[in-house]
């Protein structure tokens, strides 16, 4: 929207093409990707999602710099202190820091998360354009992920881990394999939404190769709910990591995770409550954040994906 | 129509197949066997070997996987190793409480979330609409296990309102049952209301906007009137859809909140059958629980096609 | 009628205070017992089988001891008592045991225990218990006539009368239609104990209810104890299944449940202040282990003798435990007969230079020592966390792996998998019991020592209390100088009940036997 005062360029809106008044500098420019960023940054929501994610970030790339303790060190005499001056967020049963492990643990908390985004995103498009693309690899293709979909999620992530053994690359193995078939879905639907498209037909009789079809043509459509999925499957792989700490199938010790300092603490819980507080509190932070950058991409992508 | 329930009914057995294949080996290939939680840690190993034979353990995995399947479509999944009785009854015991979480969760999630969802679409951009939107972002956002942990904190130690665990089966005795029941309801039910709460206010936001809509008002029928004949039955598709799907969360992701409360319901089950390598238990619940989902889903899909005669199926 | 005359007034008065006084439960004082009510016990783990020959899990006995019996066991100080044998005899040479049955013994199938069930039993046990090798010396069991049983060894096997008394995977004697031919798991759940079994819903509750034919025999062992006078005052005690221990807490609290067992360390602040409730230490129920794999790198002495000089016990139990419990050398415990101080100046020396000092005589070069813990009992995995950072301030690198509890006896069988790896031993009866760990043939984690085995054969040859303390002292000193494994501290328990549940003894485990509940 053009707002009086403003001065700037006439460029053009990504998705209705309409005229639209930019702003100067670094996103002055009409490449789709700037007109997102754009739209973006005039959307509480998103804004408030990525500065809260940026913030928890910062924090774990900084933690070497910023914890005031080594996260593993015990000092036996100091265990269970609540919070004080020397120990911001208080020591758990071990007498280690707790803010020290927060944040490292936002490290872990984030690589999982990372890493099963990246991860299922891969697989969502190879196994989503395949199943969308060619339709006899389709029907098997999905009669797995069906299957897949069929077993409660935290249920076979604790039957993976349990088969593979407590390593956390393992963790995001297993959460890649729980959370894999909601992306191939969607990239499934929209390859199929725009295969049998005017134009697709057009580029085929050029007699052009599956892979150019898949990637130029096909892909670019499939990116917007992919992008959306993505920051979701962070989410849940977050949530879900800490959820197979609590029960005991996580990361092992004495690498912090959040989940771990929740399933530690559990037993403190009455008498030493800032031991789950503050991993719980982290974890909500980081969902939020996560969920509110994906309502803002969403509205920003494609607002007719609103479901 | 009805070639395309056949069709799906079809469509289902591959996946079930599948999920038998899963089942079996997942369970197979986690290293410790029964015979060795059976005898104790300081068995030794030709104790170890005798009871594996005799629970048919020394068998080739394809062999066994093939006597299982061949039980199962029989319809005997087998006996349990350490409950002493057939798999279906021990099943069958743990099915309705989880089935009484289940649904007076979504209950809990529908009554929270949908008229959550229409107040903030009929009141779009005002106060409660934000008010809404930003309780149900947090509840996405809080993990189920720590919003159980602070209510039995709150709930059951300081106020002593609520018990902290336990189950009373609701037609033994209502009033109680209703009291065990409610914490974890809440606990499982909050994320599955908040997304709820969004989905009925995005999918009523259109439908509103919808023109046959503004054409229903115009004519003069009462202001609730027409909401409630038109639009909402077309909201409502959309949600009717996440119920299925909600079903299938509520039913796995009790596991953690069946810990929490330690209520007796199917999640525990299979983690302790887990736990002992109890194999045809843990084969049985997953494929259970797997049909469950994927009947609800089937009914949920063939509901959808019924609500809205617009939608063309393939 | 004529006056009596007041000499047998006096009499008769006597004779009216004397029964009154012996009446049941008068013997322990203050209030007298109350028949009735339900008894609700919070366990931490469900049986995976009530059969009491198939297991050694702590939960199988916990429900069995009161349902089942032997024809000896235990008393409060772990000496051997009668139960269903009223008395033995053994031969001179010590290698027949002859033992008299009581008389008149009802099973809860209503028929009467006879010789012909006990060797039924017997033999049963010898076929499918995982205990069974402890009776290995046992030639055969003959039937002498309807109450007396005959035991003939192969040789003389100090540990003997012991291994029969142990209620850990019991010698339980059950009706022979019962056992006869039945695979593990399989018996009937008939014993003679006070109470019979009513219903087990598997992970929801196992309910036994009185047995009103039960005759309970002898005094009340004040103490503990396994043996002496039972009597089942309630009418039903539920066992119900609670593995989280905070939930078992706030039962307790809210009155759910009546008896709470294993109380987690950190609530017990709470608990103590609260009225209705009774807080009961159960003394050391057992001590955390940690075990060494001698085929690996652990091969080297100097190796666990440097793990042993860095260790600080005090603080591994103040992180595990809260700090609740004792530090003691001993293999067994104070409370027990058998205890002994030897080694002792080797336990907890707590000296980081003197273990770096030894870890470079024994050449250790940085190689990375895997740990194995597990996820089920939450003071071994703290132990090992404790442990690792004790060991990684001389210079050890250590890396830890969680597994669940079978998950980690399936990674132990495989010696190539592990160095170190944590465990607990419970109480043990008698020293026989501790045998199997260091004698190559049954030992799991590859120990090797002549020396140390002929001292127990010299232990197991002589069925003289005093010859066997001596073999068992000179045994613990060997353990220690050659640091077979490591014994971390003296691990106490709490359990807790409601104020109205009266004549609780906390001993090794929950007896719900001479029990009442007040109204």
């Amino acid at each position: 929207m053009v707002q009086v005062g403003e001065t700037g360029r006439l460029g053009r809106g990504a998705i209705t093409g309409a005229p639209v008044l930019t702003r100067r500098g670094w996103l002055a420019g009409d490449s789709p990707i700037r007109q997102v960023l754009r739209r973006l940054r005039r959307n509480r929501l998103a804004v408030t999602g990525f500065g809260l994610l940026l913030v928890i970030l910062a924090a774990a790339l900084l933690a070497g710099f910023l914890s005031p303790y080594d996260p593993l060190k015990m000092t036996v005499t100091d265990r269970l202190t609540g919070p004080s001056r020397t120990h911001w967020m208080g020591t758990d049963n071990f007498g280690r820091d707790i803010l020290s492990r927060i944040l490292y643990g936002a490290r872990l908390s984030l690589q999982v998360g990372l890493a099963v985004m990246f991860l299922t995103t891969a697989a969502g498009i190879a196994f989503g354009m395949l199943a969308g693309y060619f339709h006899r690899l389709d029907n098997s293709i999905m009669r797995v992920m069906d299957a897949m979909m069929a077993f409660p999620a935290i249920l076979l992530a604790i039957a993976i881990m349990a088969v593979l053994g407590p390593k956390t690359v393992n963790v995001v193995i297993a959460l890649s394999i729980v959370y894999a078939p909601r992306t191939v879905r969607i990239v499934r639907a929209s390859v199929l939404a725009i295969k049998e498209l005017d134009y697709i037909e057009a580029v085929r009789a050029q007699a052009a190769g599956h892979l150019r079809i898949l990637f130029r043509h096909l892909l670019p459509n499939a990116l917007s709910p992919l992008v959306v999925q993505a920051t979701f499957t962070f989410a849940y792989a977050v949530l879900a990591e800490a959820s197979l700490s609590f029960v005991g199938a996580g990361a092992p010790p004495p690498t912090p995770s959040w989940g771990n300092i929740l399933s530690e603490g559990r037993i403190y819980m009455q008498a030493a409550p800032w031991i789950t507080l503050f991993p719980g509190l982290a974890i909500a932070a980081t969902v939020l954040g996560l969920n509110l950058a994906g309502d803002g991409l969403r509205d920003v992508l494609d607002p007719r994906m609103k479901t | 129509m009805a070639l395309y329930i056949a069709r799906r009914l079809l469509g289902v057995i591959p996946v079930l197949i599948l999920v038998a294949i899963a089942a079996f080996l997942l369970i197979h290939l986690v290293p410790g066997d029964p015979a060795m939680v059976m005898l104790g840690s300081d068995a030794s190993p030709q104790q170890v070997q005798t009871l594996r034979m005799q629970l048919g353990l020394d068998r080739s995995l394809p062999e066994q996987f093939i006597v299982w399947l061949r039980h199962v479509l029989r319809g005997n999944l087998g006996d349990s190793f350490f409950l002493g009785r057939p798999v279906t009854q021990a099943l069958m015991e743990r099915l309705p409480a989880t089935m009484q979480l289940a649904v007076l969760s979504l209950i809990f999630s529908l009554l929270i979330g949908v008229p959550a969802g229409l107040i903030a679409a009929v009141r779009q951009n005002t106060g409660w609409d934000q008010l809404v939107m930003a309780t149900a972002i947090g509840g996405i956002s809080v993990p189920s296990f720590w919003l159980g942990l602070a209510m039995i904190l709150v709930f059951s130690v300081q106020l002593g309102w609520l018990p902290s665990g336990g189950y009373t089966p609701l037609w033994d005795n209502v009033w109680q049952g209703l009291r065990t029941l409610t914490l974890p309801a809440i606990s499982l039910g909050a994320m599955q209301a908040a997304l709820i709460a969004r989905m009925t206010r995005s999918s009523m936001l259109e439908v509103l906007r919808q023109d046959y809509v503004r054409t229903a008002r115009s004519k003069g029928l009462g202001h609730w009137l027409v909401l409630l004949k038109h639009a909402l039955k077309n909201a409502m598709i959309p949600v009717i859809t996440t119920i299925g799907t909600a079903f299938g969360v509520l039913l796995g992701g009790a596991v953690v909140v069946e810990i929490v409360f330690t209520f007796p319901g199917l999640g525990r089950l299979v983690v302790l059958a887990v736990q002992r390598r109890d194999y045809p238990l843990v084969q049985g619940a997953l494929l259970l629980t797997s049909v469950i989902y994927v009947a609800v889903n089937l009914a949920v899909d063939l509901l959808y096609c019924v609500c809205d005669p617009r939608i063309k199926y393939e | 009628m004529k006056r009596m005359p007041w000499a047998l007034w006096v009499g008769a008065i006597s004779i009216v205070l004397f029964l009154g006084l012996h009446l049941p439960g008068a013997e322990g004082g203050a209030a007298a017992p109350i028949r009735g009510g339900t008894l609700r016990a919070a366990m931490t783990a469900s049986a995976p089988t009530l059969d009491p020959h198939s297991g050694t899990h702590l939960a199988i006995r916990e429900v069995g001891l009161h349902i089942f019996e032997n024809l000896v066991t235990f008393d409060s100080r772990f000496q051997v008592v009668p139960q269903l044998a009223e008395r033995w005899e053994i031969s001179a040479e010590g290698k027949v045991f002859t033992f008299y049955l009581r008389k008149g013994v009802k099973f809860h199938n209503g028929r009467e225990m006879t010789a012909d069930d006990v060797k039924a039993s017997v033999e049963r046990f010898l076929a499918v218990s995982p205990r069974r090798n402890e009776l290995d010396d046992l030639e055969r069991v003959e039937v002498v006539n309807p109450s007396v049983v005959r035991m003939t060894l192969k040789r003389v096997n100090g540990a003997f009368l012991a291994a029969v008394a142990n209620p850990i995977c019991q010698l339980a004697i059950l009706p022979r239609e019962a056992v006869e031919g039945r695979p593990i798991n399989k018996a009937d759940i008939i014993g003679t104990g006070p109470y019979k079994f009513a219903e087990w819903i598997p992970d929801r509750w196992v309910r036994i209810v009185r047995f009103p034919d039960y005759k309970p025999e002898g005094k009340v062992d004040t103490g503990g104890g396994y043996g002496g006078a039972r009597y089942a005052y309630v009418d039903e005690v539920r066992f119900i299944p609670v593995p989280e221990p905070g939930a078992r807490v706030a039962g307790l609290q809210t009155g759910e449940y009546d008896f709470a067992d294993f109380l987690p360390a950190p609530a017990l602040t709470q608990l103590s202040g609260d009225k209705n409730l009774v807080v009961e230490q159960l003394g050391p129920q057992n001590y955390p282990a940690v075990y060494f794999n001698h085929t690996g790198k652990f091969k080297n002495l100097k190796l666990r003798q440097a793990v042993l000089a860095a260790l600080n016990m005090e603080e591994i139990m103040k992180v595990a435990n809260d700090g609740r419990g004792r530090l003691d050398p001993g293999m067994y415990f104070k409370e027990q007969v058998w205890h002994s101080n030897a080694g002792a100046e080797l336990y907890n020396q707590k000296n980081p230079a003197k273990a770096k000092q030894l870890l470079q005589e024994a050449g250790y070069k940085g190689e990375p020592v895997i740990f194995v813990t597990n996820s089920d009992y939450d003071y071994m995995y703290k132990a090992a966390q404790v442990i690792q950072q004790q060991l990684a301030g001389v210079g050890m690198d250590v890396q830890i792996q969680v597994y669940d509890w079978p998950g980690s006896l399936a990674v132990r069988k495989d010696m190539s998998k592990w160095d170190l790896f944590t465990s607990s031993h419970s109480t043990r009866f008698d020293p026989s019991a501790n045998d199997f760990y260091f004698q190559a043939k049954t030992t799991f984690f590859g120990y090797n020592n002549p020396a140390l085995e002929a001292l127990i054969e010299k232990a197991n040859a002589t069925t003289k209390f005093e010859e066997r303390y001596k073999y068992y002292d000179q045994i613990q000193k060997m353990i220690y100088e050659d640091v077979a494994l490591l014994r971390l501290y003296d691990h106490y328990t709490w359990q807790g009940h409601s104020a109205r549940l009266k004549g609780y003894v906390p001993w090794v485990a929950a007896r719900f036997w001479n029990v009442w509940l007040e109204k």
